[in-house]
């Protein structure tokens, strides 16, 4: 709300996308990765690397370089005014992308590219990955008694089922339509589709969570360009940003409300909008759980429901609430910081109208992006807008 | 001493902090994270009830393993994560202690059921 201040004059807007394939092993390194993803990103906007002033890059785990911006800057042969990483956890992608939406509205930036992607999967052994996601618990409190991001989550888990009287199959749905959007999109990393059985049947990992109610470890990179102009059917406002940071450790978060409904009114209100307007929905969903603790603390569920919902079709396509459509991080996969930006990727390439065979049968004109970093620890959420649409294309123009 | 046996600074007791404003917490801070005044130590007397539950299922080289991991409201009203048997059902009357790992020598709470 504070943001409402200074925005839209000028106006921050998504001009350029990237996307790449996650998978389990890209064949390359976390500088290729997020040099791929850039590069598509600036053709998309119809730009080179040097007309860009500012770079922020997230962090990646197989690289652990103390400036990430400048390295990936140098790589693209741009040379900013400004370059800087961020590390928000899994939020990191949407914190970079609500930072630059700043930095356009308050003036201090035209062009912004924002980046995120590593070799999380090959670059690294499992186990060593594993132990570099547990740290965002307390080392002294949670690591040293053997817990992990899995079990983390697992709590979070065991406290929903138990509070609503539900069991692992009334979260099993939300992975099963998951992996039912990934099918369609070669970019995914998984395209079987599963059962609620089959979720069920999966090893367990952390009770109540399932190998399947998992996100996959993956590599893969995706990028942005925020411009500040706003003219042209390919463009994408941003219109609301909200941010939310209430606790690090699980050991410290109030359950019942973490931080996400807070995020969330404080983006919907900037964009003058309520859950209702909203036609497309990309939320993070690194676990079963994580997807239906934030849908329902959003507004989207109501409370002990967003399993049944996803049973219901409610999430499909066709549905009511169009969500993940590109197979969101259980599917698509899940590769750190690009992984919470891969569903802001298909926002909006479907509200542009781009996205072929999965296109909403009806054009979307306004998404609502949310993600989590820790342990529902950060909380940002984005509205997007692709206005009337009524606005003959000048995308000519804007190269 | 590493960083990980160094929080009980060596003794087998469970710590938590409050202040003067009556506010009580578990992980370590300089102030009291609510209200800013200066936090004390205090030996909670380990009576609990679990609030969430968790058990880690390995499967590696060295064969299967599982491992329950708890949170625990402590009777004091702070929450404390700790190890227990796996299967431990949410809602039960708990007792939690300090134990030493036998490989590692570290140190961690774990809890036990009580007795109905
Ligand atoms: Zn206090």
């Amino acid at each position: 709300m504070r943001d409402s201040l200074i925005r839209n004059n000028p106006s921050a807007v998504v001009t350029g996308v990237g996307l790449t394939p996650f998978s389990r092993n890209a064949g390359r390194s976390a500088l290729e990765l997020q040099g791929e993803a850039a590069l598509q990103a600036l053709d998309d906007a119809g730009i080179r690397a040097r007309d860009v002033d500012t770079v922020i890059a997230g962090y990646a785990t197989t690289v652990n370089h103390i400036m990430p911006g400048n390295l990936l800057a140098e790589y693209l042969g741009a040379t900013p005014e400004r370059a800087f990483g961020m590390n928000v956890g899994g939020a990191t992608g949407l914190a970079m992308v609500a930072e630059a939406a700043r930095l356009v509205w308050s003036g201090s930036a035209d062009t912004v590219l924002v980046v995120g992607g590593e070799n999380r999967a090959s670059g690294q052994s499992r186990d060593a990955a594993i132990a570099t996601l547990a740290q965002v618990g307390h080392a002294t409190h949670e690591v040293a008694l053997g817990a992990n991001i899995p079990a983390y989550y697992a709590l979070l888990a065991s406290e929903y089922l138990h509070r609503y009287s539900l069991k692992r199959e009334d979260l099993a749905p939300l992975a099963v339509q998951m992996r039912e959007h990934a099918r369609t999109h070669p970019g995914a990393q998984f395209h079987k589709s599963i059962t609620v059985d089959d979720v069920l049947n999966a090893p367990l990992i952390a009770e109540p969570l399932g190998l399947l109610d998992c996100c996959p470890i993956s590599d893969g990179s995706a990028a942005f360009v925020l411009s500040r102009r706003s003219e042209g059917t390919r463009s994408v406002e941003i219109t609301g940003i909200g941010e939310t940071n209430l606790h690090q450790h699980v050991s410290e978060a109030d359950f019942s409300s973490v931080g996400a409904r807070q995020s969330a009114e404080q983006a919907l209100n900037q964009a003058g909008a309520v859950v209702t307007d909203i036609d497309i929905f990309g939320i993070y969903d690194s676990f079963t759980i994580t997807l239906a603790i934030l849908l329902e603390e959003i507004g989207i569920a109501q409370p002990g429901t967003a399993g049944g919902m996803a049973r219901d079709g409610a999430f499909a396509a066709t549905g009511k609430y169009p969500l993940n459509l590109h197979g969101g991080l259980l599917s698509y996969g899940h590769p750190g910081v690009a992984g919470g930006m891969a569903h802001m990727a298909e926002l909006v390439i479907q509200i542009r109208g781009e996205a072929g065979s999965r296109q909403l049968v009806e054009r979307p004109r306004r998404g609502f992006l949310h993600a989590d970093g820790g342990v529902l620890s950060a909380h940002v959420s984005i509205v997007l807008d692709g206005g009337a649409y009524a606005t003959p294309s000048t995308a000519e123009g804007l190269k | 001493m590493s960083e990980l046996d160094d929080w009980t600074h060596g003794q087998r007791r469970l710590l938590g902090q409050r202040c003067d404003e009556g506010h009580a917490w578990y992980l370590p801070r300089p102030r009291c994270p609510r209200c800013g005044s200066a936090a004390s130590p205090f030996e909670p007397i380990g009576t609990g009830t679990i609030f969430a539950q968790t058990t880690i299922h390995r499967r590696g080289d060295g064969g299967a393993s599982s491992i329950g991991i708890t949170l625990v409201d402590l009777d004091e009203g702070i929450r404390v994560m700790a190890q227990c048997a796996p299967g431990t059902s949410i809602g039960s009357r708990v007792v939690v202690s300090i134990v030493q790992d036998a490989d590692t020598a570290q140190l961690f709470p774990y809890c036990e059921v009580i007795p109905a």
